[in-house]
């Protein structure tokens, strides 16, 4: 069986380095993967919970402490792993060029507005008052 | 005046991903091109999401408004398109993560687990929906 095939079979020293940021990139992609598999769970389960509740029941359970945390949590690592994706899809279909540019700008531009937004929306929710 | 030489051929020159051109459809293939359109679609999730934040922080009424809209036969059918989208891409996750540590790289096992992720979110999906209709959560 080829190194290839059996990758295990080599050292860590053996494999290529990348030349540039390649391999950081690579780790971020991962950890935060890693982190969103359970905040996916804590996602489905509070949208099982709160499906069909009123507003008041909605608001009482995101403005508990661990909800709100894990609320902001999925929205900051979801965003930046979104943010990561979307720059993968640049690099391979617009690798160089003036429209590369133009694209890393409204990728940052669109994760950074969605950012503000859910930070918003969490800030709103954390400071309302429910008549629970 | 036209680049020289010397800077147009220090340019990458690369195929683009993925690689329709040269390469056959085989079933790794079309899972990584399902894992890509799927995060692409998550996007959606986001939007929607950010809508029932916002909705809510605004108070009740704001929130009242989003869930008329939401509750309609097109709300419930962003919905579900959303959250299949998420689902793949969590399940194509995975598979990567498990591809990662170097396991399940041999032809057999990297087709099955391809064909695992999809398979496997799709039954969670519809499993997590019926849930939701069966039990009067959700109702169209």
């Amino acid at each position: 069986m080829s190194d290839f095939q059996n990758p295990g079979a080599r050292s860590i020293k053996d494999w290529k380095k990348a030349e540039g940021h390649g391999t950081l990139d690579w780790l971020k992609e991962r950890y935060s993967s890693l982190a969103l598999v359970p905040l996916f769970a804590w996602a489905l389960i509070s949208g099982a919970l709160l499906a069909g509740e009123g507003a008041d029941a909605t608001l009482a359970y995101f403005q508990k402490p661990e909800n709100l945390s894990l609320g902001g949590l999925t929205l900051i690592l979801g965003l930046w792993h979104t943010h990561m994706g979307l720059q993968v899809i640049i690099d391979d279909y617009f690798p160089q060029g003036r429209s590369r540019g133009v694209f890393v700008f409204l990728n940052t531009i669109l994760i950074l507005s969605c950012l503000g937004v859910g930070l918003w929306g969490l800030t709103l929710i954390a400071r309302s008052v429910t008549n629970l | 005046m036209s680049k020289p030489e010397a800077t147009q051929s220090a340019l990458p020159r690369r195929a683009l991903s993925p690689h329709l051109q040269i390469w056959r459809w085989h079933l790794t293939m079309a899972a990584s091109i399902l894992h890509r359109v799927s995060g692409v679609g998550s996007l959606l999730a986001v939007f929607l999401g950010l809508g029932f934040l916002l909705s809510l922080g605004f108070g009740s009424m704001a929130y009242s408004q989003f869930l008329t809209v939401m509750a309609s036969p097109l709300g419930i059918g962003l919905w579900m398109l959303a959250s299949l989208g998420v689902f793949v891409h969590t399940a194509g996750g995975i598979r990567h993560l498990i591809w990662d540590t170097t396991k399940g790289l041999d032809l057999k096992s990297a087709n099955t687990l391809a064909l695992l992720a999809p398979v496997w979110a799709t039954g969670v999906w519809i499993g997590f929906w019926a849930f939701l209709f069966t039990s009067h959560k959700v109702m169209l």
